[in-house]
């Protein structure tokens, strides 16, 4: 398992650095980048659970924040909450396939934005609107991209996965 | 042989045409040089210091925001080579030099800037033609877009007309190229227009901007804040 940690740490520091690169921008759409570190949350938390979910949302959410201009803690908290949603579900109640994929990554990313949108109203500056110009083409642009993004995951993790029986 | 020596005096003629014109053009650049100093020598005078040329610097983006709720960049220049927030930050498109951001934060060789875009940007600003004030904010991050407030009803927007700094607020100076306007905002309810302005640099192309040198007037910055 020590190593499946390192794995973790490395897939979510890599997506991190790869989306803070000015060559990342090519991947826009509609002026959207995916946040492929959600996506990597989102795996974490319905494959192993909550605990495991929550841990890598609050390492990768402090990691963005520092990277990012934002408050300490802006980004991090609504990750950790859906880490925490989407953990009490997990693989025991949905079978991993694309039908459960997509809305699962698409649920999940539209609950990160209203959240985050909720925490920049107080903390920073945000307005409705970005309803329809983050939060919905990010939704859909994380649920394309994830399910090319979970099956290379389970190939990654097939031995935890094997050993949790959720493979 | 008779054609060679035929060309040859042509091309002496024209070398000391050449000549000629050079000095003549030499001595025209002299001249401006002079008045140039003239110039910037009575502006002082008279104390019309914004009117002076600022140093810039170029550098280098190296990293952005990795989500979409921040779009700050990171420039590989930072207080080792003079940097200070509140600096204005421009790049060039095509051959028109336009205004990017402002520098936020400063490290030792790295620097945040905050673009037009953001939200929490608020630059003053002139529509080109009309010379109506107004002030410009971030409309919504992903959408590209600013929207300038209090712009005089009695002003006419027309789409594709440029708007440009003010010199007001004390960052940036004035004259320098904001955007172009997008669509114009008229309510019954207010007493001023807005103006959708697309700005003229890409956010997601840019690659290389310039730092202004020009030292922010923080008292006046901090007046306007904290009102």
């Amino acid at each position: 398992m020590n190593v499946s940690y390192i794995f973790t740490a490395i897939i979510l520091i890599v997506s991190l650095i790869m989306q803070g690169h000015s060559s990342f921008d090519v991947l826009r759409i509609g002026g959207v980048k995916p946040d492929m570190t959600f996506i990597a949350i989102v795996y974490y938390s319905y494959s192993f659970g909550s605990f495991y979910g929550e841990a890598t949302a609050l390492f990768s959410g402090f990691f963005h924040d520092s990277m990012s201009n934002s408050p300490l803690g802006l980004l991090t908290l609504p990750k950790v909450i859906v880490a925490f949603a989407i953990g009490l579900f997990g693989r025991a109640v949905m079978k991993s396939n694309v039908l459960t994929i997509i809305p699962l990554v698409f649920g999940a990313s539209v609950l990160k934005g209203v959240i985050t949108l909720l925490l920049c109203m107080i903390f920073h500056e945000a307005s409705v609107s970005d309803i329809a110009y983050i939060i919905l083409p990010e939704s859909f642009y994380n649920a394309l991209l994830a399910i090319p993004l979970f099956l290379v995951f389970d190939k990654i993790y097939e031995n935890e996965l094997g050993r949790e029986g959720s493979y | 042989m008779w054609a060679g020596f035929t060309e040859l005096d042509d091309l002496r003629e024209e070398l000391n045409q050449a000549h000629v014109k050079l000095q003549e053009y030499e001595a025209a650049t002299e001249d401006l040089t002079e008045i140039r100093k003239e110039n910037e020598r009575l502006r002082l005078l008279l104390g019309f210091n914004e009117k002076i040329v600022y140093k810039s610097i170029p550098a280098q983006i190296i990293s952005k925001d990795p989500d979409n709720w921040f779009r700050t960049i990171v420039i590989n220049k930072g207080s080792d080579d003079g940097i200070r927030p509140n600096m204005p930050v421009v790049a060039f498109t095509g051959e028109k030099k336009a205004v990017v951001g402002k520098i936020i934060e400063v490290r030792g060789s790295l620097s945040r800037v905050q673009p037009l875009i953001s939200p929490t940007m608020k630059v003053g600003v002139r529509l080109q033609s009309s010379r109506y004030p107004g002030l410009m904010e971030g409309y919504s991050l992903n959408s590209g877009l600013c929207i300038v407030d209090y712009i005089n009803k009695s002003a006419f927007l027309q789409k594709g007309d440029h708007v440009i700094t003010s010199g007001q607020g004390g960052i940036f100076p004035p004259g320098l190229l904001v955007g172009t306007i997008e669509d114009s905002i008229t309510m019954d309810s207010s007493a001023f227009k807005q103006a959708l302005v697309r700005p003229l640099i890409d956010y997601n192309h840019v690659e290389e901007v310039f730092v202004i040198l020009k030292i922010p007037d923080l008292d006046l910055i901090e007046l306007i804040e904290r009102h």
